[in-house]
């Protein structure tokens, strides 16, 4: 497998706190990748640093061998990256289908005017994306919803339709930031085998922050786990499971 | 020639209808459609594909999973093969599965999705006959190895390559199937002891077209909706067996989670349904008017009498007045006409219930909201329906008289005993079992009934449920259940009285409207069991069972009640997959609880 997303020797300050600090790892194609890691170890800024929400104060970050080093974030989603946030980060007054359009529309080709005139490419454009929408709400299990504003729907599922929307931009790699916490067991199982058939089905690379160590060990392919910005192990759930330095981080010495 | 089986009939309507929407399924939030000539196609290259993998005559074909066009196709093209198919509630569990896989022996399974998927392959060292699960839906079975495993469209593509080879050879199934094979192997729902196969010949099922056909009126513009389970014989009729004697549209929903929408969408003109949801539906409306407007809540309480009123009139064969007709008019306007479209049902005309007694209290509600529920008699062993009330006959608690073709005579202990082409041919398997039910051509039911003035069938109870008290009073549970469940907050009632001084009951509560209720009332409850125990809610029931014992008579009203603090469930072996409560098991179960109402 070769590598997608190469992140060389990254390092991020904000003032005199240093976020991330040389931070090396690499994504192969095709993997499922988890990031663990205490609070405050830089796991979100990691994402922010991939997403191009910030710019790392040194190094480089490398997509399938091009540098993307301060790209801006929408540049960075064209190049095929999507990503779900911490704490749900929907239009809650949209409703799923549109939510998951607004999802396509990196993609879309057509401007606003030929939008408005809503004839030609523009129409057969907007029905290939419903297309696609509905394949994401079939293969996500929510029809039954798709037509309720995202304010109203329980947080199992506008976890589910953030993800969604992150599938909608046919993405090559997809950044979940924590897709299972504060869900119940079984709408942390039903996350989990998304997630698996996300990788499985559509070929998508996934990096995944997560702090249940269920999920991770079940579903990941490759850990790292950082702390205080730095990566202090990483290799399959296994290895990194036995390792002297996590078991340190997360339990105290 | 008239055709004889199933699949003859099939033909005709492939020439008869060719271009018609025969089935329509919401896929990726479209209706798509199949005319009765891809129908016909699908069943075609899905026989061929079996006979390639090695399906031959007299050979059982098992089908596991939600209601689907691919349910529709296996179904057939077992038929076609001249072997028979069986289907398996999507609610078993894996024991249950291996139970009927191993009775029936099928060396063929149809499963929907992963999820009927893991139960087989659960089992499937414990059933070595089975030699191929053909998947429906393959999502999420990328993982999946299993050599028994083999893809609903690559069974088709197989069967493609032999149509091209022998373009002739389904057509000449077709002809070859004959009447007395049997077509299907219906499972009962088993609520003593292990579910029973009841074979079912083509003579049987076109038995009951030539007879039902008298009786109603089904043309090829109706179209139904695709609910109820497909194994149970009462939905088999009306999205399998209906469709192909008159040329009706069957409607399948997108999952089961969006039926209500969909059937807004689809608005059926034939509706079959069975108590439960019946009540369901009638819960629903109920809590949603206590929630609505002044104005509404209005609106509904002074129209619903005039609907009551003028059904009163209708059902007792009285003319209505003209002042009642003209308030009649206005309340369909301001009210039955927006609940009939809400419920989906604006453009039915016929309705039917059955598989279980339907309260009289809910009847009257249905027909005064302009809903004329007919309540029909049938049994998987009579291959569906035996009685049903004629146009302008239907009664509050008679199933009317039998269709043509059926005869009914009531034995001396009252058990209703049934006789005609319609009566199975047998249980699969089980002689003794047959012998049993069939004695000297007529088929013992087990329900007991009385036949009135106007010869229309009324059923009391099923014969081994009448509770005899420790007075020695005879007393039919059912329609005290029934009473006590037409109350929205009622899911199941239980009356428990045999050999005893008192009637009492076990209740399980409707949870959503409890819980609706508890809100409004502001009652602190986490979860179910949290509302069985509360003390409120003990007098909400209270109350509802006072209320319904107001209807009875001294000895047949219930003393004494306990609210179960669990729900009833399928997997605890508690009820059937029809949703029909196993009284001993119940009885047994909650022993403690009942003893501690006797002492």
């Amino acid at each position: 497998m070769t590598e997608l997303l190469e992140i060389r020797n990254v390092s991020l300050h904000f003032g005199g706190i240093l976020a991330l600090n040389h931070l090396d790892m690499k994504v192969r194609q095709g993997e499922l990748h988890a990031v663990i890691g205490p609070n405050g170890a830089g796991k979100t800024s990691l994402f922010n640093c991939i997403s191009g929400v910030y710019r790392p104060s040194d190094g480089e970050i490398l997509l399938d061998g091009k540098n993307v080093t301060g790209w801006k974030p929408h540049e960075i989603a064209h190049a095929g990256v999507a990503r779900t946030f911490q704490n749900i980060e929907l239009f809650s007054h949209m409703n799923v289908i549109d939510n998951l359009l607004l999802g396509c529309h990196a993609q879309m080709r057509t401007g606003p005017l030929s939008g408005a005139i809503f004839f030609g490419r523009a129409l057969a454009e907007e029905v290939q994306y419903r297309l696609h929408v509905e394949k994401i709400i079939d293969f996500l299990e929510i029809e039954k919803v798709r037509k309720k504003p995202v304010g109203t729907l329980p947080y199992g599922v506008q976890k589910r339709v953030e993800i969604g929307r992150a599938l909608a931009m046919k993405p090559r790699i997809l950044l979940l930031d924590e897709p299972v916490a504060g869900m119940n067991v079984e709408e942390t199982e039903d996350i989990a085998r998304f997630v698996l058939d996300v990788k499985e089905e559509m070929g998508v690379t996934i990096v995944m922050i997560e702090h249940d160590m269920g999920v991770v060990m079940d579903i990941a392919d490759t850990v790292t786990v950082l702390d205080f910005g730095s990566k202090i192990a990483a290799g399959t759930p296994d290895e990194v499971q036995c390792d002297p330095r996590v078991i340190a981080a997360y339990l105290g010495e | 020639m008239e055709p004889d089986t199933l699949l003859k009939l099939f033909a005709r309507n492939r020439d008869l209808f060719s271009n018609r929407v025969a089935l329509r399924e919401k896929d990726l939030g479209i209706w798509q459609r199949t005319t009765w000539r891809e129908y016909w196609e699908h069943v075609c290259r899905f026989t061929l594909g079996l006979r390639q993998l090695g399906f031959r005559k007299g050979d059982k074909l098992s089908i596991l999973g939600d209601n689907c066009r691919e349910w529709l196709y296996a179904d057939l093209a077992a038929q076609a093969s001249s072997g028979i198919s069986v289907g398996i509630y999507p609610t078993d569990v894996a024991s249950q599965v291996q139970y009927i896989l191993e009775n029936c022996g099928s060396r063929f399974i149809v499963a929907k999705d992963q999820e009927q998927v893991d139960k087989v392959l659960e089992i499937k060292d414990q059933v070595p006959l089975l030699q191929k699960i053909v998947v429906v839906d393959m999502k999420g079975l990328h993982r999946y190895r299993d050599p028994l495993l083999i893809s609903f469209a690559e069974v088709e593509a197989l069967g493609k390559e032999l149509h091209d080879q022998q373009p002739g050879l389904f057509e000449e199934m077709v002809q070859s199937t004959n009447p007395d094979d049997v077509a299907i192997i219906v499972y009962t729902s088993g609520t003593t002891g292990k579910p029973k196969g009841a074979m079912i010949t083509h003579r049987n099922v076109l038995a009951m077209i030539r007879g039902l056909s008298q009786v109603l009126d089904f043309k090829a513009s109706d179209s139904f909706v695709s609910a109820l389970p497909l194994c149970h014989i009462a939905e088999r009729m009306f999205s399998l067996i209906f469709p192909l004697w008159a040329g009706c549209t069957v409607n399948f929903a997108e999952s089961v989670a969006t039926l209500q929408d969909d059937l807004q969408e689809i608005s059926p003109t034939a509706f079959l349904n069975v108590p439960r949801i019946w009540e369901k539906m009638h819960s629903n409306v109920m809590i949603r008017m206590q929630d609505a407007v002044f104005f509404k809540r209005w609106i509904f309480n002074a129209m619903l009498p005039v609907g009551r009123k003028v059904s009163e009139l209708r059902l007792a064969g009285r003319s209505v007045p003209i002042h009642w007709r003209i308030l009649h008019a206005l309340a369909y306007l301001l009210l039955f006409r927006p609940l009939r479209n809400h419920l989906g049902l604006l453009e039915a005309r016929i309705f039917v219930s059955g598989a279980a007694p339907l309260s009289p209290d809910l009847m009257r509600f249905y027909h005064a909201i302009g809903i004329p529920i007919r309540e029909c008699y049938g049994m998987t062993e009579i291959s569906g329906i035996s009685c049903i009330p004629r146009d302008g006959e239907i009664k509050i608690g008679g199933v009317g008289k039998p269709v043509p073709g059926v005869e009914i005579k009531i034995a001396e202990d009252g058990e209703i005993l049934q006789r005609g082409e319609l009566v199975f041919a047998g249980y699969y398997g089980n002689p003794d079992a047959t012998k049993e039910a069939v004695r000297d051509g007529w088929l013992h039911t087990g329900d007991v009934g009385e036949i009135d003035a106007q010869g229309d069938l009324r059923i009391t109870d099923r014969k081994k449920d009448i509770i005899i008290t420790a007075g020695g009073k005879n007393i039919s549970p059912s329609e005290i259940e029934n009473s006590l469940k037409f109350s929205p907050y009622v899911k199941e009632a239980v009356v428990i009285g045999d050999r005893r001084k008192y009637l009492t009951c076990l209740i399980q509560l409707e949870f959503e409207t409890v819980a609706h209720w508890a809100q409004n009332n502001r009652i602190p409850y986490t979860n179910y069991k949290s509302l069985a125990t509360h003390a409120e809610v003990r007098k909400l029931i209270q109350g509802e069972v006072d209320k319904s014992n107001e209807n009875f008579a001294r000895v047949e009203t219930i003393k004494k009640f306990t609210i179960l603090d669990k729900e009833l469930d399928q997997d605890d072996e508690e009820i059937t997959a029809t949703m029909k409560v196993k009284r001993a098991m119940i009885e047994k179960k909650f022993r403690h609880l009942i003893d501690a109402m006797y002492n």
